[in-house]
């Protein structure tokens, strides 16, 4: 499921070819199969020069993840019993929209879904809609002189 | 009625010979196979608590734009 996650992921990204999207795949073991980091045909299957690739073996981001929605989860619009701290994020995919900065606690993602070869058309709709918004200068912050 | 429990018992032995041979290569494909990133990215990076500073920098270094992050299992 993840390896065709991972080929919709590349297929919506590259239909969004702007420089001003980044992309980050955190790879970690979940299935028992997960005994080493992904193969190259695997890492493959993401192949847009915009994206990083990281093996994280002890699922360090997930943990993470789950600390800061544990921490405040109405921030993020999640149930607080869905949460323990044994949650494993995985097979999920998170838009985030442009400005915003990871501090200490994960910031809002303005789309996040699983599994992601079922989150396709969401992650679409939303790249599109954060797109258009960094490219429209109406809704592009204003600094001030 | 010998012959056939002998037969049987070659066969069994065969058929989990090659079950055990075909595990043992696919764990070392899993195990040992090259892992490399695709052309223009820059090269595989481990993951931990430790570095979790580093991927954040590496997040709010593309601030300017949009972001996407994807956690998924390699297999």
């Amino acid at each position: 499921m993840c390896l065709r996650g991972a080929s919709a992921l590349q297929r919506v990204i590259e239909e969004y070819p702007s420089d001003d999207l980044s992309i980050l795949v955190v790879w970690e073991p979940v299935l028992p199969t997960d005994i080493a980091p992904p193969t190259t045909a695997t890492l493959g299957l993401v192949h847009d020069p915009r994206a990083v690739q990281y093996w994280d073996a002890g699922r360090a981001l997930s943990a993470d993840i789950v600390r800061s929605m544990m921490a405040s989860p109405e921030r993020y619009g999640v149930e607080e019993q869905e949460l323990s701290p044994d949650t494993i994020v995985w097979d999920a995919v998170a838009v985030f929209p442009a400005g915003d900065r990871w501090e200490r606690d994960l910031p809002v993602p303005a789309f996040m879904d699983f599994p992601v070869v079922e989150a396709a058309d969401g992650l679409r709709a939303s790249l599109a809609e954060q797109v258009r918004k960094g490219s429209d200068p109406v809704s592009a912050p204003v600094v001030a002189p | 009625m010998r012959r056939p429990i002998r037969t049987f018992l070659l066969v069994l032995g065969g058929l989990l010979l090659a079950v055990v041979a075909a595990a043992g290569g696919a764990f070392l494909w899993l195990r040992y196979a090259p892992r490399h990133v695709p052309d223009g990215q820059p090269a595989l990076a481990r993951l931990d608590e430790a570095s979790l500073p580093r991927f954040r920098d590496t997040f709010n270094t593309g601030a300017d734009g949009v972001r996407v992050v994807a956690l998924l299992s390699p297999t």
